[in-house]
Parts: C-alpha cells; sequence; structure tokens
C-alpha cells in the first residue's frame, strides 16, 4: 500500500471521526451539514483509496463513490454556510437538489478512469486523459467554486466577530488557500500533486470542521436555536415584508402550524393579530389576545448582515395571569378610590365643619365649610387659630385656649367638646375634639375636629326663652294684678260689711225688723262678692297652671267625714235630709286631701242650695278600673234638675242652672268650674247626669294612685 | 278692767268700723294710722293686743311688727295681723315677721273675736 493511499485513508478516518458528533443536536442544522459535508470527503477519500488498493475493485463503482462524495461534500458545504448564516431559503432541500444536477451531469460525463489515474498513479497521458477535461467540471464545480463561493459568504461576517471566532476565520481563511494553491498543482499535471492537494484540503476542513464545532461547540450561536426550541414563550423572527423568517417550536405550537410551515409565509396569514399590532405600532403596553391567553410584545431589531435591511425578533410573553391580575388589581383600585371620592364627598357635604388636626394643632385638611365659614381658600397646614380666623391678630384668641385644653383632653385617649361663640365667626358653636388613631401610625397623635354650627338653634333657644320669660313675667303681673286687685277690693267690702253687721246689730238692738232683714242682703251681697273674688283668684291660679297639688296616702272615710260636717248645717237650711253612704273597702288613696274635700263640700253645696225639702246624698265605693282601681263618689239630690241644654256648659265658669232663682240661690258661678278643675288636677273625671224635676247627680271617679303633675309651689289662696 | 286694743289702720273706714264693733264688745281700743304711730302708742299705751294691718304708710305691719318684737318690752304684745293679702305665701310672711294670728278682710268678725280672746288669755297666762 502505498504512503499516498494510507494517508487518505487515514484522512478519511479523520473526516468520519470528526463528522459524528456534528451530528448531535445541539449543533443544529449547520451542523448537520458540516458533518454532511465531511462524510461526502470521507467516501470520496474512500472510494479513491479503494480503486488504488484493489485491482480487481471494479473502477466505475470507485468513481461514483469518488465523484459523489467530492459533489456533496460541495452541495453540503454551500448548504451548511447558509443555515450558519441564518440565511437557509425557504425551500433549501430544492437549492440541494439543484446542486446535485450538474454533479449528476459530471457523473455522466466524466472519464472513469480519472480515479485511476489518481490513486493508481497513471499518468494522465497514460490514461487517455487530457487534464483540462477532466479536471474543470470537478475542480472548479465542487471543490474550487463551492469553496471560493462559501469563502467569501463566511470570511466578512467572522472577520466582524469577535477574537474567540478567530479560529473559525482562520479555518475559512485556510481551506480557501489551500484550494486556490492546489490550482497550480493540476496545471502540472502531477497526480500525485493533485492527490496531496485534495488530502490538504480535506484536512483544512476537518480544521474548520473543528473551528466551528468544537472550539465554540457552547457558543451562543449554535445554542440559541436550542434554547429558542425548549423556550415556552413564542418567538417568531419577521423580514421587512413581514414574512416568517423563523419560529420557535412555542410560536409553532401556540399557532398551531408547523415551523416549517411557517417559515416563508406572510405574518397576516399566520398570525392576523401579531400583524395588525404590528403595523399600528407595539409598545411596552400591548396586550394581545389569543386563544383565550393574553400576550405582552417585545420587538428587537435584527442587523442582517451584508445591509440587507433589518429583521425584527418578535417576542410573545404570556402575561395572562399577570394581566388578570392587573385587572384585578385596577378594578379594586378603582373601587378603593371610588370608595374613597364617595367617603370624601360626604365628607364634604356634611354641614358640620370636619378637619384632620396634626398633634401640634396644625390644620392638615378640612372640608368646604371650613371656607364657607371663613371665606378664604387652602388653609392647609396653618394653625388652627389662624386656619379659623385668618387675618385675625388678637392675641389671647379663645381657639388657642380651646385646642390646649382640648389636646390634654385628647392625648389622654379621650373626647372633648365645648360650646363656644365665635365673634369672629358670628356663629354659636360646639367644638368637638377627638383622638385619632390609625393603626400604624407611629407619628404624635393626630386629632380629628367637627364643629357644630348650632347659631340659628341657638337662636331659637334663645327666642324661646325670652318668650318664655316675657309668658312668665306676664303671669306674674297677671298674678300681680290679681292679687292686688284682691287686696283693693277687699279692703272696701270689709267695710261694707263690718257696717253692716254693726248696723244689723243695732236694728235687732231697736227691734226694727224690716231694717235688719234688709242689712241681712246686703250683707248676704257682700259675701257672695267676696266668694266672687275668691273664686276668680283660685280660677285664675288653675288656669295659669299654678295651684299645687299635694299627693298623699289619704283615709276617704276622714275627708268625706268633714266634707259633710261642713255642709250639714247648709243641707239642714232648706229643710233638706242627707244620706251619707261610705263602703266599707274605699279605705286610703293617693290623693290631695285640701282638694278633695273642698270638691265635695262644693258639689255637696249646691246640692242643698238647689234643693228644698228634698233629699241630699252622698255615697263612695270602690272600683276596679282599667288601668287600676278607682273610688267613686256620688252626689245626689232631689232639686228641680238642669235643663239638658245648660248640661254642656255646665262646668264653665258663671254658669248656673237658674240664674232668675240668682236672687234666692246664693252662687258665685264659679263652684263647678273651679270643682272640675280641682277633679282633673288629681287625675279624674266628673260627670253630671240630671233630669228637671227629678234631680241631678254628679259622678267624680278618683284613681287610688293618679299620675298627677301639678303646677309649680306656688300660694294658694288662704282657705277661710 | 277692759282688754286695751291698738287698732293699726290706715283705711279710715275700717279703723272707724272695727274700733267701733270692739268698743261694743267692751274693748278699750286705741288706733294707729301708721307703723310709726303703732310702735309709740305701744309704747306709751302698753295695750294687751295689737290688731295690726300689713299695707301701712312711713311703715308697714311687718316691719312695725318686727320691731315690736324685737323690743323686750313689747314683745309679749300679741299680734293679730289684718290684712287683705289672702295668698298662703303672705301668711307665712305675716308669721314670719312675728304675728302671733292672722286675720283675712273682710274680717269674719266672730272669728276675730275668738282669736282675740285665746291671745289675750295666753298672754294673761305669761
Amino acid at each position: 500500500m502505498s504512503g499516498t493511499v494510507l494517508s487518505a485513508l487515514l484522512v478519511a478516518l479523520g473526516l468520519f471521526v470528526a463528522a459524528l458528533p456534528l451530528r448531535a443536536e445541539r449543533h443544529g442544522l449547520a451542523g448537520r451539514f458540516m458533518a454532511a459535508t465531511l462524510l461526502g470527503r470521507a467516501v470520496a477519500l474512500v472510494g479513491g483509496a479503494l480503486v488504488a488498493l484493489w485491482e480487481g475493485w471494479p473502477e466505475r463503482a470507485g468513481l461514483w463513490l469518488f465523484a459523489a462524495g467530492i459533489a456533496a461534500g460541495g452541495v453540503f458545504l454551500l448548504a451548511f454556510t447558509a443555515a450558519f448564516l441564518n440565511r437557509l431559503p425557504a425551500r433549501f432541500g430544492r437549492w440541494i437538489a439543484a446542486g446535485f444536477v450538474p454533479l449528476a451531469l459530471w457523473l455522466l460525463t466524466a472519464r472513469h478512469t480519472s480515479p485511476v489515474v489518481i490513486f493508481r498513479s497513471v499518468p494522465l497521458e497514460a490514461g487517455g486523459l487530457r487534464p483540462l477535461a477532466w479536471l474543470s467540471p470537478m475542480i472548479f464545480l465542487y471543490i474550487l467554486l463551492p469553496t471560493v463561493i462559501v469563502a467569501l459568504l463566511l470570511l466578512p461576517p467572522l472577520a466582524r466577530q469577535p477574537r474567540r471566532a478567530r479560529w473559525r476565520l482562520l479555518s475559512v481563511g485556510l481551506v480557501l488557500a489551500v484550494t486556490l494553491a492546489s490550482l497550480p498543482a493540476t496545471m502540472w499535471f502531477n497526480v500525485l500533486t493533485l492527490l496531496v492537494a485534495v488530502l490538504v484540503q480535506s484536512l483544512a476542513f476537518l480544521f474548520m470542521a473543528v473551528a466551528f464545532f468544537r472550539l465554540d461547540a457552547h457558543s451562543h450561536l449554535f445554542t440559541a436555536d436550542l434554547v429558542l426550541d425548549r423556550l415556552t414563550t413564542p418567538v417568531l423572527v419577521l423580514d421587512e415584508a413581514m414574512r416568517v423568517v423563523d419560529a420557535n417550536t412555542a410560536a409553532a405550537s401556540g399557532l398551531q402550524m408547523t415551523c416549517e410551515a411557517m417559515v416563508g409565509c406572510p405574518l397576516d396569514r399566520v398570525c392576523p393579530v401579531l400583524a395588525e399590532a404590528l403595523r399600528e405600532g407595539v409598545t411596552i403596553d400591548t396586550r394581545l389576545e389569543m386563544k383565550g391567553r393574553t400576550f405582552a410584545v417585545t420587538l428587537s431589531p435584527l442587523l442582517v448582515s451584508g445591509g440587507r435591511g433589518t429583521w425584527q425578533v418578535v417576542i410573545l410573553h404570556d402575561v395572562t395571569e399577570a394581566h388578570r391580575m392587573a385587572q384585578a388589581l385596577a378594578r379594586a383600585r378603582r373601587d378603593v378610590e371610588l370608595l374613597q371620592q364617595q367617603w370624601q364627598a360626604v365628607v364634604e357635604q356634611l354641614p358640620q365643619l370636619v378637619a384632620l388636626l396634626d398633634g401640634a394643632g396644625r390644620l392638615v385638611r378640612a372640608n368646604r365649610v371650613l371656607h364657607e365659614w371663613t371665606g378664604h381658600e387652602s388653609a392647609e397646614n396653618t394653625p388652627l387659630h389662624d386656619a379659623l380666623h385668618p387675618g385675625c391678630a388678637h392675641p389671647d384668641c379663645y381657639v388657642d385656649v380651646l385646642w390646649r385644653a382640648a389636646r390634654e383632653e385628647v392625648s389622654r385617649g379621650g373626647a372633648w367638646q365645648h360650646e363656644v361663640s365665635d365673634p369672629v365667626l358670628g356663629r354659636h358653636l360646639i367644638y368637638h375634639f377627638m383622638p385619632l388613631t390609625v393603626e400604624g401610625d407611629e407619628r404624635p397623635q393626630h386629632v380629628a375636629m367637627v364643629v357644630e354650627d348650632i347659631t340659628q338653634r341657638y337662636q331659637y333657644e334663645e327666642e324661646l326663652r325670652r318668650a318664655r320669660d316675657a309668658a312668665e313675667a306676664a303671669n306674674r303681673a297677671k298674678s300681680t294684678f290679681l292679687a292686688n286687685m284682691s287686696h283693693e277690693l277687699r279692703t272696701p267690702l270689709n267695710a261694707i260689711i263690718g257696717y253692716s253687721e254693726l248696723l244689723y246689730e243695732d236694728a235687732v238692738e231697736s227691734g226694727d225688723e224690716m231694717l235688719a232683714e234688709d242689712l241681712q242682703r246686703i250683707q248676704a251681697a257682700g259675701r257672695h262678692l267676696l266668694g266672687l273674688i275668691n273664686g276668680v283668684l283660685d280660677l285664675s291660679k288653675i288656669e295659669a297652671g299654678r295651684m299645687s297639688v299635694t299627693l298623699e296616702e289619704v283615709a276617704v272615710r276622714d275627708v268625706t267625714d268633714a266634707a259633710v260636717y261642713t255642709v250639714t248645717g247648709l243641707v239642714e237650711d232648706n229643710g233638706n235630709v242627707l244620706e251619707y253612704h261610705i263602703a266599707d273597702d274605699v279605705g286610703v288613696i293617693r290623693t290631695d286631701a285640701t282638694k278633695l274635700r273642698q270638691i265635695l263640700v262644693n258639689l255637696l253645696g249646691n246640692a242643698a242650695k238647689f234643693t228644698e225639702g228634698g233629699r241630699v246624698s252622698l255615697r263612695i265605693w270602690r272600683e276596679a278600673d282599667r288601668g287600676g282601681e278607682e273610688v267613686v263618689f256620688e252626689v245626689a239630690d232631689t232639686g228641680d234638675g238642669i235643663p239638658p241644654e245648660l248640661l254642656p256648659s255646665l262646668f264653665e265658669p258663671f254658669t248656673q242652672a237658674k240664674p232668675s232663682r240668682e236672687h234666692k240661690v246664693q252662687g258665685t258661678g264659679l263652684g263647678l268650674a273651679i270643682t272640675k278643675a280641682y277633679v282633673e288636677m288629681l287625675g279624674g273625671t266628673i260627670e253630671v247626669s240630671s233630669q228637671v224635676g227629678r234631680g241631678t247627680t254628679f259622678t267624680v271617679r278618683l284613681p287610688a294612685s293618679p299620675e298627677v303633675r301639678g303646677g309649680p309651689e306656688v300660694g294658694e289662696r288662704e282657705e277661710t | 278692767m277692759s282688754t286695751r286694743v291698738l287698732l293699726v289702720e290706715d283705711n279710715e273706714l275700717n279703723r272707724n268700723m272695727l274700733s267701733r264693733r270692739l268698743q261694743r264688745r267692751g274693748f278699750d281700743v286705741i288706733t294707729a294710722e301708721d307703723g310709726v304711730e303703732a310702735l309709740e302708742l305701744a309704747r306709751r299705751e302698753r295695750p294687751d293686743i295689737i290688731l295690726m294691718d300689713m299695707s301701712l304708710p312711713r311703715m308697714d305691719g311687718w316691719t312695725a311688727t318686727a320691731r315690736l318684737k324685737q323690743d323686750p318690752e313689747l314683745a309679749n304684745i300679741p299680734v293679730i295681723a289684718l290684712t287683705a293679702h289672702v295668698m298662703l305665701e303672705d301668711r307665712e310672711k305675716a308669721l314670719r315677721a312675728g304675728c302671733d294670728e292672722y286675720e283675712t278682710k273682710p274680717v269674719d268678725f266672730k272669728q276675730l273675736l275668738r282669736k282675740i280672746e285665746r291671745l289675750r288669755l295666753r298672754g294673761s297666762r305669761e
């Protein structure tokens, strides 16, 4: 075995070994093309070696192997370059297929003897070959031409790459140099030289493969595809015409297409929503809704080498959850803001002044009422005094005093309030100060202040007070007038009654009966007048609500006995019989004994006065009432009775059943009015029933335990 | 010896009427028209009982009574207030001033006599 054949086999083995790891996934498409390139070279070398070593080997088969390897190596080298530079055409398979067309032509036209000539060291002439006819297709089409094209494509971007990519630059340069250097060798027609050139070129390719994939195997350029495909974030690369240049797996599955199908497609067909958004302009806030998910869009320009324009890398971030949360947050914030605004509106619309003060008594915030009161805008962050009384320079203003007192109480945690008449604001105010404790607030305590304007209420009260004072004064004046009138009337009455009694005594002494009788009439008239005066006085007291009631436990029988005793003489004067019956169970009631006695005396007296030669009766018994027990006092007579038309006004002052009989019956006309008033003061009722010619019955019902409120304790007329 | 009554009354009619009625009942009646005069007469005449109107010129009945009761020599002379003031507080006022009894006008003569008798008896017991 010649050394040439041996080295060819060794190089083929090296290429083969180098090719295998390049097929690994992490090297991506470019790796696979490079592997195919190297394998093509290796196959060509092995094919040549077989021709050289084995005489019996069919020359044509060796030729096929050699040619196919060389040609495939060239085609795949171009494909590698395109993939490496990320400029894979949409249907790159067709390009590769196109590369095999010249290969097929060459295989059909080439002479089968050529590998034999090379590998068996047969001179060309001896092989019947003309050198250029043999070399031109092989060299130009599948060694020189692809190599030079690849070098021209790769060198400029590699030259711009950082230092760590220098090996690649070097390797491509080496391949180019070796290839160009092998050209003169073919001119010499030295077959050995030509073989050496092929071997060296293959070694240069090996070196290039190592430089591209071994020295920089972990370079981002080669892991990028892989990483992108592992991403769950859809990434698309678009060209200027918005056609899809590349897309990762996530984008493909998200858009339910294959990557291959997407590449080269206009974006409008792949994803109309995204296309629309890109045309309108993408911002940081752009959100796309796709298939129930929400995406944010990031665009980054991708400068395409060779000045072919700028592509765009489109990254779609799935922000569905974040978006949902952000929306919920925004809604919650809107709700809170709305609530705050509503609350603010409530505070603003309150009729009271509502303010927040800091611990030093400075007004932090106040509602619109402050402006209404002071007419000044924005009193915020001013001392309370200046806020309430802007421009007031009074040194001892009550506000400061007020604040000091309030602060003391509030600092102890209590609320403080004070009513004050503000001369500056012209209002009557109630100040409320309250400590304001907000959890987590470390600053000195703030204070809530609410000021109520009670000017109007205060004025009403003032007016009411004045009116009441006036009424009381008038009442006092009336009482004084009545007392004076009573006094002034009594003085002459005293003389009238006194003189008539004096004269009556004289007349009786001198036996002048006519005179004595007349004088008695004067006396009676005088006493009647006295009764009127007393009645008017009592009635005015009752009407003024100044008649007092003294409630105590009263044994009813004691009072009725006394009343009966008082009227006995009066009853008998008219020849009447008094019937008096009291039930055993009447017992004790809570009432005013004096008034009760007066009631009974009045009623019995009336009955006696209006009845002649008849019967006057008093019956007392106890009854169960709705709300308790009551005692019934019934005063009945067998007198003339009262006409029905007079009954309704019977209890009004100056009403008497028989005015025509006034000369005969003595009564003031005030007795029943006073009686009724007394009964009502004791919480009872009085009723009357009467039949003309048959008699009259008064029924008084008094509760055993009345709820009675008398007037203020004011003097009553001395009972005489 | 008949009972000496000092009647203090500014109203001439009433003074005349009452003194005549009292004299008719056997009383020795001396009269005064105002408080000052009443005090003078009380000191000079030492009446057994004084009937005192309350509304008087110069010095009113309450003051005169109070002065009388402050004078140790006159303090034990009973005083009956005679007044046309009929309110309960008037009675209180009179009793506070030192009056021993109280009688409203128009005077119930029989009642007045009873009161005079009672006070005179009390005075003579002392």
